[in-house]
């Protein structure tokens, strides 16, 4: 009886998930999920026509193109095109593979995006928390607004100011380490310390939008919450970490599992800008060289089409290998926090 | 009550902090600016500067030559504004649909959008079919192929999931269709949610070039980004003397037209984003719901 | 009756005839067509007169109506490329030294030689067989039109400061040596000028490289600015293919480069690739030598004016006088295998090279409105043109032919000189293997990888930032481990079965 009465009205359903919650709630669901197909797409119609719109263009501009995907696999020629260009198996990958970069390639590109994905999580994470906290409401505003500047600098433009603070002759750094009496570094010759110098600027080009983003989430936060925990007498740093932090859990764990799908991409334009090409800075290869810059300077000797789309499904594979993996756990914790 | 001598030496850090911050991240910007209103001169023999030490309009007159900046800019400004209006609507639609847990294929359907940002068939069958399309050359193209994001959405779709299903179901006994629930509850509960992707998608139509680069031979419809990229790119070669004709390019400004084209860009995106933080605001709480 | 009938017969002929003759003339003047090109660049002012000049002009010939894309520049080969692979259509494009036989190779573009053969008898004629070996495929056919740049001495025209040079009371400079004590005077005593902006004494070194060694030596592959193989038309070694970077030459680069270094000619971070400043810093005080091409004299020489007008900049050339090795040309013209009427195209092309009338219309306007002529013959543009905003200048510049060129009246004193010293030196015959191209289609992992470690070392090595045997002989080692020895195998191949082919 109370089958029936879920499948055919899908109010009442709900209503027994609020009744029996928790498990039973699952168990619930459970009844529910034996419906069948088109129940389910008749039963919640409203919902999954609200989904047809994205849907279309997403199908239009994204699916339909993907038939592309073949070309990885083929030598790409002008008379040939997507389809008819001859076939050519995995001769495209094995470039990348055979590649003595291989190693290094793989290592700078998981590396950078490592650094970028957490020192861009703390700082977001905590500078919105602490606008937050910040007294005067159009202060925070002030604050909000001037941190989003980065965002529009192009990193054309942004290289050059990395160029004039860092240049050995006419660098501002060097001028403020001569200060304190030493010798300066000749730092577009010292990949060693690149990796930190692109984590800084990325974290800097990102910070605004990372702020927005929490801050939004923080303001969803129920006011009651706080004077609840206020009333039993915690602290300003029990509030952030017993409060704010869990309900930004979720978001957190989104855009952590966002990055880790593009663990393999590198910061393409970033990196080629900041470094000069580092074909011409070859100095700076063995930390900054990426999966995407090594690619760009394949395609000058050949620009065939084969190649990058070999290694673009290369580092499409392998960033839904990892994201599988790590939905999969999160999924284990809590259903609802995971991607799919 | 008052706040404890621990709690204000707090405050005064914590401002004293993020100004130190907030003054990193836009001195850069407020470089360019000063530089972008200097002499090309003073660059070369001072280098960038906030303040400029001999002032000119030289490079933004170098920019703007022509005017067929002021209707890019009515370009982009149309394609935003239409742009935001189409993709917010889809996206936020889409977006709660698969946050309701009550929706069993809902993590299939993630999937198939989250699919998309994974993996892409490459630039030539996009290029091919958006060709197809007839889109060339019409404002539509600015438009269509990147008025939604699945990565918005998931965004959004975060911010729907905290939004308890108790409410929207006592408002569904109610008789409300999902349409109307969507509407009258939930876009005032989420608002920031709402203003998040807004001004995302604002940013993401406003920067654009990549479409026009690709698909607009009309000059009358090159939206701003991609005029100011072609007017950069002439300039920065012919500093760098490409072998051009002996076209004579000396006196362009590099330096500062670089910067001058920069603040540009920013124009009135900036007025947007203040805007845009009213509605970072708390929503309406779930008590007046139920109440 | 039949007296009628005959009549109507007759004139029904009459008027067949008549139409036929019609439609034959029609047909001998060819349909208007739509000639598109691609350029690379930004819409100069008032390109729409001179294409209708050009139509009305054509009418009964060409007859070609010319619309231009203009490309920014760091995006227009990928754009070439996604149209070509798109099938869209296209007409001409902008092509450079490496590009255009990659983009052969994949079909973008059209072999021309029989094109050429029909119309294009004027750019056979006008451009010199020397230029055309550059725009060749490995089997020989025609894939491109040249770009017929006078010898600029782009890699070793130098520009000095004069006033520098008075001021130490040294000599005009001639040779490696007076250079050197230019630049020694200046690392001495003026701590605020860098002496040489970066990769400068290469060119030199080249040069002088080029006297100091006997026989002539031809390149099997320049990837990317880089040379990799390499072997000498005479002599006992001549024809073997060899590693460049383990030859004395190199090695003398090497420490003559190491040598500027350590007296101080350079800045600690050369290479850097984000100079900034490139052109623009002599004019501005940086440096005090630049190595750069003849065309951009005005360039420097007018931001000199404006910045610093004490400063007095002279030409100077290592070697004066003595005969320049050929160069590779660097721009050519592509017609697209999507071209809708390539023979049109060639046409075109050929056009503007047929008369002087065409050739100025194209390149300096429209006589009277945009500019007017000297009684020498030299280009005058109205008084008060500034450069940035000529009357007219043609964006696709890429089909010059400098024998046609006329002098600019406002060029500076500097370009003048320059101009006439190079249309009139003497250039050394080309290599006897000049005309051979390195296949590089089973190579391509190998040069992809030598090209980056090229790239890592030899900017250092070459220019003293990375000093010592240690370092040199570290970077040979990895250009052997990233496939140096399977390339000059592969080129010797190569080379051998051309010499026997080409007996």
């Amino acid at each position: 009886m109370q089958q029936t009465c879920a499948a055919n009205n899908p109010a009442l359903a709900s209503q027994e998930i609020q009744r029996y919650g928790g498990e039973d709630g699952d168990l619930a669901m459970n009844q529910i999920k034996r419906r069948g197909v088109f129940q389910e797409l008749y039963g919640n119609r409203a919902l999954y026509l609200m989904i047809v719109p994205a849907l279309a263009v997403l199908i239009t501009f994204a699916y339909v193109p993907m038939y592309g995907i073949q070309v990885a696999f083929r030598n790409f020629n002008a008379t040939g095109g997507v389809a008819g260009s001859p076939w050519v198996g995995l001769k495209n990958f094995m470039f990348f593979f055979k590649s003595m970069f291989f190693g290094s390639l793989i290592f700078n590109t998981l590396f950078l995006n490592f650094l970028f994905l957490t020192a861009g999580l703390i700082m977001q994470v905590s500078t919105a928390i602490l606008i937050n906290e910040v007294l005067s409401k159009r202060y925070q505003k002030v604050l909000q607004t001037a941190m989003f500047f980065p965002y529009f600098l192009s990193w054309i433009v942004v290289s050059t100011l990395v160029w004039a603070l860092l240049s050995d002759s006419y660098g501002l750094l060097n001028k403020i380490l001569a200060f304190f009496g030493s010798n300066g570094v000749v730092w577009y010759k010292a990949p060693n310390y690149w990796p930190a110098i692109l984590t800084v600027a990325n974290v800097w080009k990102g910070m605004g939008y990372g702020i927005v983003i929490y801050l939004a989430k923080i303001t969803g936060i129920d006011q009651e919450m706080y004077e609840a925990a206020r009333i039993d007498g915690a602290n300003k740093l029990q509030e952030i970490l017993r409060i704010t932090l869990p309900m930004l859990v979720p978001t957190v764990v989104l855009l952590i599992l966002l990055g880790i799908g593009n663990m393999f991409r590198g910061d393409f334009a970033m990196i080629y800008q900041l470094t000069g090409d580092n074909t011409t800075s070859g100095s700076l290869r063995s930390t900054t060289d990426v999966i995407d810059t090594f690619v760009f300077r394949a395609m000058r000797v050949n620009g065939q089409y084969g190649l990058s789309a070999a290694i673009g499904l290369c580092q499409s594979l392998m960033g839904l290998v990892l994201v599988l993996v790590t939905n999969g756990l999160i999924k284990r914790y809590d259903k609802e926090l995971a991607i799919f | 009550m008052r706040r404890s001598v621990l709690l204000r030496t707090f405050d005064v850090l914590n401002v004293v902090y993020l100004t130190g911050i907030a003054l990193l991240l836009i001195s850069p910007f407020l470089l360019v600016l000063g530089t972008s209103f200097s002499t090309e001169k003073s660059i070369m023999l001072h280098g960038y500067a906030m303040w400029p030490r001999e002032f000119s309009l030289d490079a933004y007159r170098f920019v703007i030559r022509g005017g067929a900046i002021f209707r890019a800019y009515g370009v982009s400004i149309f394609v935003t504004f239409v742009g935001t209006l189409i993709a917010v609507l889809i996206t936020s639609m889409a977006g709660y649909a698969i946050s309701r847990r009550i929706l069993r294929y809902r993590n299939a359907v993630a999937l198939v959008f989250y699919f998309t940002m994974l993996f892409n068939g490459g630039i030539v069958p996009w290029y091919i079919m958006v060709n197809n399309m007839g889109l060339r050359n019409s404002i539509w193209v600015l438009i269509l192929p990147i008025c939604f994001s699945p990565f918005l959405m998931l965004l959004i779709r975060n911010f729907f999931q905290t939004l308890p299903e108790a409410v929207i179901e006592s408002v569904k006994l109610d008789g409300a269709g999902e349409m109307r629930i969507f509407l009258q509850i939930i876009l005032p509960m989420a608002l920031p949610g709402f203003a998040t992707i807004t001004l995302f998608y604002m940013l993401s139509f406003w920067n654009d070039w990549w479409l026009a680069l690709c698909f607009i031979d009309k000059e009358a419809l090159f939206p701003l980004q991609y005029l100011l990229r072609k007017v950069l790119s002439s300039t920065l070669y012919a500093g760098m003397g490409g072998m051009q004709s002996k076209m004579n390019v000396g006196t362009a400004p590099t330096e500062s037209a670089k910067t001058a084209t920069s603040i540009l860009t920013i124009g009135p995106i900036i007025l947007v984003y203040p805007f845009i933080q009213k509605y970072f605001i708390k929503g309406i709480t779930i008590g007046a719901v139920k109440g | 009756m039949t007296k009628g009938k005959g009549f109507s017969v007759l004139v029904v002929l009459l008027t067949l005839t008549m139409l036929a003759a019609f439609a034959a003339t029609a047909a001998a003047a060819p349909a208007l067509y739509n000639l598109r090109i691609m350029t690379a660049g930004d819409k100069p002012p008032d390109q729409q007169s001179v294409f209708d000049a050009i139509e009305a002009k054509t009418r009964n010939t060409l007859n070609v109506k010319i619309t231009v894309d203009y490309i920014p520049w760091g995006d227009y080969i990928e754009k070439v490329r996604l149209m070509s692979a798109a099938k869209e259509k296209f007409d001409i494009c902008l092509t450079f030294s490496g590009v255009a036989s990659e983009a052969f190779n994949r079909q973008e573009m059209i072999p021309l030689d029989d094109l050429l053969k029909q119309y294009g008898q004027n750019l056979s004629k006008k451009i010199l067989p020397s230029n055309w070996v550059w725009a060749k495929s490995a089997d020989g056919k025609t894939i491109a039109v040249p770009c017929q740049y006078a010898k600029d001495g782009i890699y070793t025209t130098l520009v000095v400061r004069k006033d520098l040079r008075v001021k130490y009371k040294l000599p005009e400079i001639t040779n490696m040596d007076t250079l050197g004590r230019y630049l020694d005077a200046v690392a001495k005593n003026e701590p605020k000028i860098t002496p040489l902006l970066g990769g400068s004494i290469q060119a030199a070194v080249v040069h002088e490289l080029e006297r100091l060694y006997d026989p002539v030596i031809d390149y099997g592959y320049q990837g990317q600015g880089y040379f990799i193989g390499f072997w000498e038309t005479k002599g006992a070694d001549a024809c073997k293919v060899k590693n460049w970077y383990a030859d004395k030459r190199a090695q003398t680069c090497n420490k003559m480069g190491a040598d500027a270094m350590n007296r101080g000619w350079y800045a600690k971070d050369l290479n850097a690739g984000i100079q900034g400043y490139d052109q623009t810093a002599i004019a501005s005080g940086l440096v005090a030598c630049l190595q750069m091409d003849y065309y951009n004299f005005n360039t420097i020489y007018n931001n000199a004016k404006q910045t610093n007008p004490s400063f007095e900049l002279e030409w100077a050339l290592i070697n004066k006088g003595q005969p320049v090795p050929a160069e590779t040309c660097n721009n050519f013209s592509q017609v697209s295998a999507t071209s809708g009427d390539p023979a049109r195209a060639v046409m075109f092309l050929d056009w503007i090279q047929a008369s002087q009338d065409n050739y100025d219309l194209w390149y300096y306007g429209i006589k009277g409105k945009h500019y007017t002529l000297s009684s020498k013959g030299d280009v005058v543009y109205p008084a008060g043109s500034i450069s940035t905003a000529l009357p007219y200048a043609p964006t696709p510049w890429y089909f010059r032919n400098y024998m046609m060129d006329r002098a600019i009246s406002t060029d500076c004193d500097m370009s003048k000189t320059a101009q006439e010293y190079w249309k009139n030196v003497k250039v050394l015959p080309l290599p006897s293997t000049a005309a051979f191209v390195f296949q590089t289609k089973d190579f391509e992992l190998e040069i992809t990888q030598l090209n980056t470690i090229i790239a890592q070392y030899w900017n250092d090595l070459s220019n003293g930032v990375l000093q010592g045997d240690a370092n040199y002989q570290k970077f040979l080692k990895e250009l052997d481990n990233a496939g140096m020895p399977a390339i000059l195998a592969g080129m010797q191949k190569q080379l051998d079965a051309w010499r026997a082919a080409h007996k």
